[in-house]
């Protein structure tokens, strides 16, 4: 592996691996705060209760009473997830810019050590690493230090190399495959990793292998110096380093990592004590980057019927006032959709109006916010169709879609008052498998699924797919609605209007 | 087990986590883990032709320095106080690894992962305490650290006889059982 050059640790070296600490941090505790939404992993797509392989919650659900998938969110504590205390929304948008952040550092990274001799220090470039690498972790356990290499030695350069090009890629291309909008797009993609559970659970696992290469890798630094390590990595001066360079390196370090601590300890007292004002601040950077590249994906779903999950998961408690159960009681043969807004035509739709309308079927994947999902036939009426019978004005730009239920009633512990409701744009209304659905599996859509009509737009997360429908609005903008947030979630759980990842 | 009262939300069975309860658990998982670790590492050293009280000597050493690996130091020496040494860790990390399985609420967890978190925290232990801890302030013992020493009396040790017993302890005792648990309103 002497390549005859002296690679070192030129400044954009060091330079990236200190923001790779801080990005690596809020990854870590931002991901933390979404597992902690659904704490537990499964390899199956039905996530059906009971079967997970592992779950991170003091919390058995009970078998002979109805809760939702809502009900089985923890809120882990501050000091390990970002910003903790069931803050998923937040949870969510900091992840994301981490995402970014660490995405950007890394392509820096890789890109400078490829245009440079430095690529050396990591490829291997002979079958020879391997005996190599055996030899040198034959010497650290006999409790000694393999010699130095330029600048690592074999196992080192093997595992920086396993972590670079290995782990690292497969963090971002599992992440991708858990975005609702790239699996509807590219099934495909997703299967490759065995489905959208399986690409969770691999994901998971990259974290806690994340973790336990931190723990070696500072163990390690220990073992082997701090002083000279460090003077290394933030110096680049590499073999003899003064002992006041040493001292000077650590203190470097150690300051950088109190500014990690307090950029960390910032984020999750914003989250917690600012939250709209750190939901818009995080949206500037994220929404623009996400928009860019997922918005504009079209579902391409096609499961086979007989994949669909048999006990799919609810989530949201069903309306609880008179008027609702007076319609669940006569069938729903007095509700009746109101199309309404921003239209040319106001519409008054009952149920037999739009089962009388353009059918369509779709085998679809329901992927929830939280991280579960479940597979389903959809049966109902292309939205589009309802879109041309009203014909939006050429200022209409978004729908509402209200709901019936009123949260401060249904919900037993609700994250904010008033009616749901949901936003979503034209683009996806116009989408081929956006439905306002009437069945699901085959039979009339259940009570705990949204009877007697909800919606589904395949390419989001599942919070968009407002249950209950009663009325669609057409309008120019969402601002003067509810919070003006974009829909209901979004004003009071701070998640993100765009739900395509 | 007290009633199902809940007029609002999912009354949902939650592990009951007593501190004096884990506390008691981790020190008889850890005396179990110890004594099987000493058992296996007697018989490890007689094998790899050295003698059983090899390993009350090493950790007796750390004590009384290398005098305490000579055979002219008195054998009882190391002995009480080699097994004093070895016990008194082994039940301190034994606590804390019923305490970790209880904070990342893993008590309920299926037996191969129990057993798979024992192992893996032996191996950390075995880092921990062999490769840094002896390494930084007990440097007189390094170079008694042969390769095939390390990987019977270090890693398989650590990891098979200390941390995999710990591991089906948990698995075995289940502090927090189901039978335990209580039903509590969210």
């Amino acid at each position: 592996m002497d390549s005859g050059i002296d690679l070192g640790f030129p400044l954009w070296i060091r330079l990236t691996h200190l923001f790779n600490i801080l990005f690596i941090t809020l990854l870590i505790r931002s991901g933390i705060e979404i597992l902690a939404a659904h704490p537990k992993l499964y390899l199956n797509e039905d996530c059906t209760p009971g079967t997970e392989w592992i779950r991170f919650t003091p919390r058995q659900m009970p078998k002979d009473q109805f809760w939702t998938g809502k009900d089985e969110q923890e809120a882990y504590s501050s000091w390990v997830s970002l910003p903790g205390g069931k803050h998923l929304g937040l949870g969510r948008q900091w992840h994301f810019l981490g995402v970014l952040g660490w995405v950007l550092t890394g392509l820096i990274y890789v890109t400078l050590l490829f245009v440079t001799p430095e690529w050396r220090r990591l490829v291997p470039t002979s079958w020879d690493i391997f005996p190599q690498a055996w030899q040198s972790a034959l010497v650290y356990l006999r409790l000694d230090l393999p010699p130095d290499g330029n600048p690592f030695n074999a196992a080192q350069q093997l595992v920086y190399f396993s972590i670079i090009f290995v782990l690292s890629p497969l963090q971002i291309l599992t992440g991708l495959a858990m975005a609702p909008s790239v699996a509807a797009r590219f099934p495909w993609y997703t299967a490759l990793f065995g489905g959208r559970q399986r690409a969770r659970s691999l994901h998971f696992l990259g974290l806690v292998a994340f973790v336990s290469f931190i723990v070696h890798h500072i163990t390690l630094v220990v073992a082997h110096g701090l002083g000279d390590e460090s003077a290394a990595i933030v110096l680049g001066v590499e073999r003899g380093a003064s002992s006041t360079q040493q001292s000077l390196a650590v203190a470097i370090m150690a300051a950088w990592i109190g500014f990690v601590i307090v950029v960390n300890v910032w984020a999750t007292r914003s989250a917690r004590h600012s939250p709209r004002t750190m939901q818009h601040a995080l949206q500037c950077v994220i929404d623009p980057v996400l928009r860019f590249l997922l918005h504009h994906l079209d579902s391409r779903q096609h499961y086979r019927p007989e994949q669909r999950t048999m006990s799919p998961r609810p989530n949201g408690w069903p309306p609880k006032n008179a008027q609702y159960e007076a319609l669940a009681r006569d069938g729903f043969t007095g509700w009746a959709l109101e199309v309404r807004g921003l239209v040319e035509q106001p519409l008054r739709l009952t149920l037999a109006d739009l089962v009388a309308m353009e059918r369509h079927s779709q085998v679809t994947e329901h992927n929830c916010i939280q991280g579960w999902s479940y597979v389903a036939v959809w049966t109902g009426v292309p939205l589009r169709a309802v879109l041309e019978r009203c014909r939006p004005l050429p200022r209409a730009r978004y729908l509402v879609l209200h709901a019936m239920d009123n949260k401060s009633e249904s919900e037993p512990d609700p994250e904010g008052p008033g009616y749901f409701y949901e936003t979503i744009d034209l683009t996806l209304a116009q989408d081929s498998q956006t439905l306002l659905a009437y069945e699901m599996n085959g039979e009339r859509l259940s009570i705990p699924h949204g009877a007697p009509v909800r919606l589904r737009v395949e390419t989001q997360l599942g919070f968009k797919m407002v249950k209950w429908l009663c009325a669609i609005e057409l309008i120019e903008s969402y601002g003067d609605v509810g919070e003006g947030q974009g829909g209901w979630r979004e004003d009071f759980q701070h998640y993100s209007q765009d739900a395509s990842i | 087990m007290s009633a199902l009262v809940c007029q609002k939300g999912v009354a949902t069975l939650v592990e009951v986590r007593r501190p004096a309860e884990l506390v008691r658990h981790g020190v008889i998982a850890g005396v179990v883990a110890g004594i099987t670790l000493v058992a296996e590492e007697m018989v490890a050293t007689v094998l790899l032709g050295g003698n059983a009280s090899d390993p009350f000597r090493l950790v007796a050493s750390v004590v009384f320095g290398r005098q305490a690996l000579s055979r002219e130091f008195a054998i009882w020496i190391p002995l009480l106080v080699g097994t004093a040494a070895h016990l008194l860790l082994s039940v301190l990390f034994g606590l804390v690894f019923v305490l970790l399985v209880a904070g990342a609420y893993q008590l309920s967890a299926r037996v191969p992962l129990l057993l798979l978190y024992g192992v893996l925290y032996g191996l950390a232990l075995w880092e921990i305490n062999v490769l840094t801890v002896l390494h930084l302030l007990f440097p007189q013992l390094a170079p008694l650290m042969r390769l095939d020493n390390q990987i019977w009396n270090g890693i398989v040790s650590y990891a098979i006889f200390y941390g995999l017993v710990l591991g089906a302890y948990i698995a075995f005792a289940r502090p927090g059982v189901v039978a335990e648990w209580k039903r509590k309103a969210r």
